[in-house]
């Protein structure tokens, strides 16, 4: 044996196999950096060496001109199904586009199966509906106890010869007036509930409007300047108990929606299963669907593994 | 791929109510409910809540564990004796009839060479290899495979073994993460394989070795090693 073990050991880069073609080749190494061994050998080197999964590539958007949709519906639909054909094509979702302001319908669009035409778990909607109420609680319902009440250090009476009970404070929980026992205080109720089922609910929400017939697309509402433009609108489609969800956050169309009671202005990213539950109508741009899409169509890549 | 009963179950919806708030529920059997104690005779939990009459279980004054009403206890009378070894590997066997068993029934390759990958998905090793696998010489008589192996750790009877039938056997070193990489490969798909361990000091003398034919051992020596092995047999 041609080396002691003991200098093995001084050698940090002896783990590293590949280029060390034998063991007599070590103390040159020693002198070089390579490539592959900077990093200094720590004990917990493995958890930074493995980094999360690199995002798909997204294919290509199809060419908008030779679709054979093109001239027809508007461009912004075009444009929508040239995006979005690689993972809605043959879904069987189809769902009309109206523009908002003129109502008649613009294109007609295929929607993700698997985020609109997802199987409606009532309970999942239940779970998600309560553990979004439950988090919302302020939790300020707050009593006091014998300890915080106002005197009582005093013994009322003494303690035999009365022929009374003997007592010890005037606010022990049995006496008119005094602190309660197991009363509530102060805390929060929130619960975490598991991010897939939060994204499940949401899509159960979503296709169960669809199914039943409650969700609408319409191109944007870039037009709606005020509260003028836009009540009129909803009320001639009968409209008034909505929730209006935009790409992006919309101050215009909220600020015209405050005085009404009934419809609500979200974006993409707040909307939530209460909201779509607790109004009648859902309308979505077609940026809100493309971004909603994007967002919740990522749990059907994992199942489906399509990483390279 | 939206199966049948989806579908039902969307077009059933189209037939009912608009779901909202009011009417949406959970399964009943999600959820177990909490237990109330104290709640009448029916709940089986009234009266006394299960706590007996009186006493210690009654009113939660039970002494600590190993408490023995005032003796010395056992845990205190006794010394204390032995360690836990933390550095113990556990290596699973592997018996070379059982190896010559896996070749004769076609379960392994002798053609390719074999490693603990091959081992376990062919279940000559089966359950959870922990720290790697051991060969050991039961049935080294009648081993008749030529293979090339590499495993963790081999006893000098089956490395003698393997050798005689003109085979090659190195031991090599894999630390837990080392041997996932190399057990399940599809887990790190689409990530940077992580570099190999080199052995802790106290395995290092092993795997340098020649005699214990470690892969971190002097090639020429190692050569050496397996051709007097070789050569003796012939004289057998």
């Amino acid at each position: 044996m041609s080396l002691t073990s003991r200098f093995l050991r001084r050698n940090p880069f002896f783990g590293s196999f590949g280029l060390l073609s034998s063991p007599a080749d070590l103390p040159k190494c020693q002198k070089i950096l390579l490539p592959f061994c900077q990093a200094p050998m720590t004990s917990r080197w493995y958890k930074f060496s493995i980094k999360p999964l690199a995002p798909v590539p997204k294919p290509k958007p199809l060419d908008v001109e030779t679709l054979p949709c093109s001239g027809v519906f508007s461009p912004s639909v075009c444009s929508f199904i040239a995006e979005r054909d690689y993972e809605n094509h043959n879904s069987g979702i189809l769902a009309w586009v109206t523009s908002f302001t003129g109502e008649n319908p613009v294109g007609l669009i295929e929607l993700n199966k698997f985020v609109f035409g997802a199987n409606p778990r009532i309970d999942i909607l239940q779970r998600v509906v309560v553990w979004q109420r439950a988090k919302r609680r302020a939790g300020t319902a707050c009593v006091k106890t014998r300890s915080e009440k106002r005197g009582g250090g005093r013994k009322p009476w003494q303690q035999k010869g009365t022929g009374r009970a003997r007592q010890g404070s005037i606010r022990a929980p049995h006496f008119i007036g005094g602190g309660h026992a197991h009363g509530p205080k102060p805390k929060s109720f929130y619960y975490s509930l598991p991010k897939k089922v939060r994204r499940m609910g949401l899509r159960t929400a979503l296709s169960v409007r669809y199914a039943q017939g409650d969700l609408h697309i319409v191109d944007s509402f870039k037009d709606i300047e005020s509260e003028r433009d836009l009540i009129p609108l909803l009320e001639k489609r009968d409209w008034n108990n909505a929730v209006l969800v935009d790409s992006e956050p919309n101050s215009k169309l909220r600020r015209a929606a405050v005085e009404m009671d009934k419809v609500d202005v979200l974006y993409s990213l707040a909307l939530n299963v209460y909201t779509i539950l607790h109004r009648k109508n859902t309308i979505l741009t077609l940026d809100a669907v493309r971004a909603l899409e994007e967002r919740l169509v990522e749990d059907d890549r994992i199942l489906i593994n399509k990483f390279e | 791929m939206a199966s049948c009963h989806v579908r039902n179950n969307l077009a059933a919806l189209r037939q009912l109510p608009r779901v909202a708030l009011n009417n949406i529920r959970d399964i009943p059997e999600a959820f177990t409910r909490k237990h109330r104690k104290g709640r009448g005779p029916g709940s089986k939990k009234g009266k006394t809540c299960g706590r007996g009459h009186k006493g210690q279980g009654q009113r939660n004054t039970k002494p600590r564990l190993g408490f023995e009403g005032g003796n010395t206890p056992f845990y205190l009378s006794v010394p204390k004796h032995g360690f836990k070894n933390t550095k113990q590997k556990f290596y699973s066997p592997l018996n070379l009839n059982r190896l010559q068993f896996f070749v004769d029934s076609g379960r392994l390759n002798p053609k390719e060479p074999i490693n603990m990958y091959h081992l376990w998905r062919s279940g000559a090793v089966g359950g959870r290899i922990k720290d790697g696998v051991k060969l050991l010489g039961t049935g080294k008589t009648w081993f008749q495979a030529n293979i090339d192996i590499e495993v963790s750790r081999a006893s000098k009877t089956a490395i003698a073994a393997i050798e005689r039938q003109g085979g090659k056997i190195t031991c090599a070193h894999y630390n837990r993460l080392g041997l996932r990489v190399l057990l399940k490969p599809e887990k790190f798909e689409g990530q940077p394989i992580p570099r190999r361990a080199r052995p802790p000091n106290d395995l290092m003398k092993y795997y340098v070795d020649p005699i214990n034919r470690g892969y971190l051992a002097d090639p020429d020596e190692l050569e050496k090693a397996r051709e007097a092995n070789r050569l003796a047999s012939e004289v057998d």
